[in-house]
């Protein structure tokens, strides 16, 4: 299993990042990134690590985000300028930010075991959470590490819904033939990429036709599409064939992009 | 009036939080959570509580969100460690766009603390919605230092897809037979969802036969999962339908 394709959440700086505690002003989450290196120990930029002030088992960094991601993997690493590293660990997380859940029900994950060597551990089912956090358990010396966490490339959702889109009452649709309207529809704010669009009835007033003679065959024949959809906005257009015609019609549209 | 089902913002890294000043790298924000401790004399770890470098009413912590939250509470607390640092009164600021700043209240002092420990809570008058909200501390005993949390309702994030143009085709099984009648339609999700959507079906064309003097036509989601759902098209009685063609909205919400 590889990392490739995933996102870096900590180097793409997509997460927020608490810690329980920092041994000090230079030893923080801002110097927690995997692989981090600033030239420690000829430096006063701090270690090359999180390092907690309190070696207990209450010690976590928890990263937060504010739509769900899921959570493929993560990896961590010792301290790169002292031998200081976890050599366990359990992870928790949360997806409503009241109920936390132990990865495994808490069973140690194994840490590592040197400075640099990176350690990745793939989750058993994708975790779905806006809150991870890794609760180191067992470690040399000092309780400090380097971690990414990676997810899914996700995609965004923009929708806008308009409604009430109509030819008018007694339109050229109200005569038989092959008839159609076309009406201007704006999106209330230009999307950045053209949407898809649905588009159907909320109101139909039709008269059907008889196209076959027999007394009992009457055809109703009404459409509504969008065409030439832009970022701005499309034509709605209604039309009727066959003979059917329409007093009115009226559409409602939803508008989705992704990216 | 309890914090029971409402999400710790700062403790669950839901937000960001930037300080006026602090007073130096070891009194910062990172220490700032309600009940944070670092076992009050590890010196290097600094204090328990967020404390200003500056001590005037220009001062404040500001927490920000990606997405709205409604604020319902904020829980105040002095400096753990050391010595006696509270703040005795703050004012609330709010922003929902980012463009244009409320004073809860007017900006009307509300009670703060009166020792290290006793977590103080203020709950809105009415719940806030915003994207950033701010504590401003007005009055202070010593200095400005605080430990805060702000309580917010759960949220549901969206995820919404679209598709157009499912069709029977022309002259489809509807347009014979009698009874109850049905032609499927397989759709298949641009983008698998990650957890199961609700589905919107609708009509946009309508090619159908009365029966009786009767329209009957429908249009219904089955089967639906995360990556798609059966389309089923539908007519009974004696009607015979040409065609139809539907669009649909899905969304998930978690």
């Amino acid at each position: 299993m590889s990392v490739a394709n995933l996102v870096p959440l900590c180097s793409s700086s997509r997460v927020n990042l608490r810690t329980s505690t920092n041994f000090n002003g230079v030893h923080s989450q801002f110097n927690s990134l995997l692989n981090y290196k600033n030239g420690a120990p000829n430096t006063q930029a701090g270690a090359e690590a999180w390092c907690a002030a309190i070696n207990d088992a209450n010690q976590y960094i928890v990263a937060g985000v504010d739509t769900p991601k899921t959570f493929i993997a993560l990896s961590i690493q010792g301290r790169g300028d002292a031998d200081q590293w976890i050599t366990s660990y359990k992870v928790r997380y949360s997806l409503d930010g009241i109920n936390w859940i132990d990865y495994r029900n808490g069973n140690a994950l194994p840490g590592n075991s040197d400075r640099n060597t990176v350690v990745t551990h793939f989750f058993d089912q994708p975790i779905r959470a806006r809150s991870i956090s890794i609760c180191p358990l067992t470690f040399q010396n000092q309780i400090a590490l380097r971690f990414e966490l990676y997810s899914q490339p996700e995609k965004h959702s923009f929708t806008q819904v308009g409604q009430g889109i109509t030819p008018g009452d007694n339109s050229v649709l109200n005569n038989a033939g092959d008839n159609e309207v076309l009406v201007d529809v704006v999106f209330p704010f230009e999307f950045n990429s053209v949407p898809i669009v649905a588009l159907t009835f909320d109101h139909l007033d039709t008269r059907s036709t008889n196209t076959q003679g027999t007394d009992d065959f009457q055809q109703t024949c009404v459409g509504v599409t969008p065409i030439n959809i832009t970022t701005k906005g499309f034509k709605a257009r209604f039309y009727t064939w066959n003979g059917a015609r329409a007093f009115n019609l009226r559409a409602d549209y939803v508008a989705t992009t992704l990216d | 009036m309890s914090t029971d089902g409402l999400v710790q913002i700062i403790s669950n890294a839901q937000c960001y939080l930037r300080t006026s000043t602090n007073y130096d790298g070891i009194h910062t924000q990172f220490n700032a959570l309600l009940n944070y401790t670092n076992n009050n004399g590890i010196k290097g770890a600094g204090s328990e509580s967020w404390c200003a470098s500056v001590i005037d009413q220009n001062q404040f912590i500001v927490a920000g969100c990606e997405v709205p939250r409604t604020f319902m509470c904020v829980a105040i607390q002095g400096r753990g460690d050391d010595y006696d640092q509270w703040v005795t009164s703050f004012k609330i600021r709010y922003s929902l766009d980012n463009v244009t700043w409320f004073e809860y209240r007017n900006g009307a002092a509300l009670p703060g603390n009166k020792d290290r420990n006793t977590v103080v809570n203020h709950f809105f008058d009415t719940p806030i919605r915003a994207r950033s909200i701010a504590i401003h501390p007005l009055t202070w005993n010593n200095h400005i230092s605080l430990r805060c949390e702000f309580y917010a309702k759960p949220i549901q994030s969206s995820f919404t897809q679209v598709g157009s143009d499912i069709y029977t085709g022309e002259n489809c099984a509807l347009n014979s037979g009698s009874g109850k009648r049905e032609v499927v339609v397989p759709v298949k999700f641009p983008v698998e969802f990650s957890s199961l959507p609700k589905v919107a079906l609708n009509f946009d064309q309508i090619d159908c036969t009365d029966a009786t003097n009767q329209t009957r036509i429908g249009v219904q989601p089955r089967n639906v999962t995360t990556k798609g759902f059966d389309c089923v098209f539908y007519t009974w009685n004696e009607n015979k339908v040409y065609s139809l063609r539907a669009d649909y909205i899905a969304t998930a919400l978690e």
